[in-house]
């Protein structure tokens, strides 16, 4: 299943973003960004499965939830 | 063991405190928000969930612009000083602590700001606010206030001071030490821009823990940079909450337990929390006042604090006699020299006998016992 990355600003909003999702059964996985996809150091994002990639922008934008930006397919070593 | 000083920090603390801080020091404390390994997260959601559930009690429906700090008085220089600009006119009451005197003082020694000193012992609430309109100059731009007294039960009317400060675009910070976790506080409601609070007194967290909550509509710059494991390429910090204001590892088995007692506070509820120390206050000051060569300060004032002399004792004195007797009050000036002042205690201060919800009517009576025994022994 492809994998898709929503990009947050720091642990405590993916924390409050994995929070939404999971209210709305939907599953995620924090990871850390490497610097070449954040252009400035240090953040994180939630992995996703694609295919809930449109339910989870829904849950986003209900709970006021910024994200950085979308970053398509990944793989394991994002 | 009877503990009257609970305004300076609250014991015993609730059993899931002391257990989930050790419960965190044992299994899971990792560093929150540098890694996104098992350790680390399980630190970071703990305090995620401990900013939530401080955010749902003051009426924030944000739980990111909850910024943990280590006391309240870490929280209100962050406050005063990230918000202060050069020239401005700040008022504050004269029922202060030291935490918001003291940095307000040394501002104006710098020339960076001038301040006014409103009178909060004024008999009703239209007189506090006339008092503080009397006070009010084009450039009065930042109002500093306790919302309770730390050294006795004497309350400001926060709500229509934040009334008064929103019509006139004043910036409202509150200090909630003595009021956080007893008294309903809601920072909408208020107009409150940024609460500063304790985690170690009414809400039974450990020492080590505070918390300002900023309203979205304040904006403030840093007063603490470092590293807090975002952007790290950058040399500026990060323009959003709370990392914005949290420089350097958090005191994530404090936070842990905090999390415990705001739950805690939660689950009583603050009605029923309010009732029993407002009784206990109540039984503790009709002893003291009708007890001869005692006098109380503002007798009035209902609440968990009161303030007392006993003529004859020097405060410190009298309190350690009481110490000899295994009960536990504070003695002296309670950091608070413009409450003092306000209410004329005197060259040596007064002593202070504060109240939690876990303190009982027996410990009371026997507090009543030990004060006839010193004043016998005069």
């Amino acid at each position: 299943m492809k994998k898709c990355i929503a990009a947050l600003n720091s642990m405590t909003m993916a924390i409050k973003a994995k929070e939404a999702l999971s209210e709305n059964a939907i599953f995620s996985n924090i990871i850390k960004l490497d610097s070449d996809m954040t252009k400035n150091g240090c953040a994180y994002g939630l992995e996703i499965q694609c295919n809930q990639l449109n339910n989870a922008k829904t849950v986003f934008g209900k709970k006021r939830i910024k994200i950085r930006e979308y970053i398509g397919e990944s793989d394991k070593n994002v | 063991m009877i503990y009257l000083d609970n305004a300076a920090t609250t014991f015993p603390k609730p059993g899931a405190v002391w257990r989930e801080t050790l419960r965190c020091m044992k299994y899971y404390c990792g560093n929150p928000g540098r890694s996104s390994h098992k350790l680390s997260l399980a630190s970071a959601t703990k305090i995620y969930e401990c900013r939530e559930a401080i955010a749902d009690l003051f009426g924030c429906d944000k739980a990111e612009n909850v910024v943990f700090t280590y006391n309240t008085t870490y929280a209100l220089n962050i406050a005063i000083k990230s918000v202060a600009k050069k020239g401005d006119h700040i008022l504050i009451s004269n029922l202060e602590h030291n935490s918001v005197l003291r940095p307000i003082a040394s501002m104006k020694e710098k020339k960076l700001i001038d301040y006014d000193i409103f009178s909060a012992t004024e008999p009703d609430t239209a007189s506090i606010l006339e008092n503080i309109e009397s006070f009010l100059r084009p450039n009065t731009r930042i109002l500093v206030c306790t919302h309770a007294s730390n050294v006795c039960s004497l309350k400001l009317p926060i709500e229509e001071i934040g009334a008064l400060c929103k019509k006139n675009g004043i910036i409202l910070i509150v200090d909630a030490a003595q009021s956080a976790g007893i008294y309903d506080i809601d920072l909408d409601n208020m107009n409150i821009g940024i609460l500063c609070a304790p985690g170690h007194k009414a809400l039974f967290g450990p020492q080590g823990t505070g918390f300002f909550i900023k309203s979205d509509r304040i904006n403030a710059d840093t007063f603490i940079e470092g590293g807090n494991g975002i952007n790290s390429l950058e040399e500026k910090m990060p323009d959003f909450l709370p990392e914005r204001f949290e420089a350097g590892t958090l005191a994530t088995p404090a936070i842990a337990g905090l999390f415990e007692g705001v739950k805690y506070v939660k689950a009583l509820g603050l009605e029923e929390i309010r009732y029993r120390e407002s009784a206990l206050g109540a039984r503790l000051s009709e002893i003291l006042q009708n007890t001869p060569k005692v006098r109380v300060y503002a007798p009035e004032a209902v609440g968990g604090t009161v303030l007392f002399n006993i003529d004859g004792a020097t405060p410190n004195r009298a309190a350690s006699e009481f110490d000899r007797e295994n009960i536990c009050l504070r003695s002296g000036f309670h950091c608070s020299p413009l409450a003092h002042a306000a209410l004329g205690t005197g060259e040596n201060g007064a002593i202070r006998a504060s109240l939690s919800f876990f303190n009982r009517f027996d410990e009371i009576e026997q507090f009543y016992k030990c004060l006839k025994e010193i004043i016998a022994a005069q």
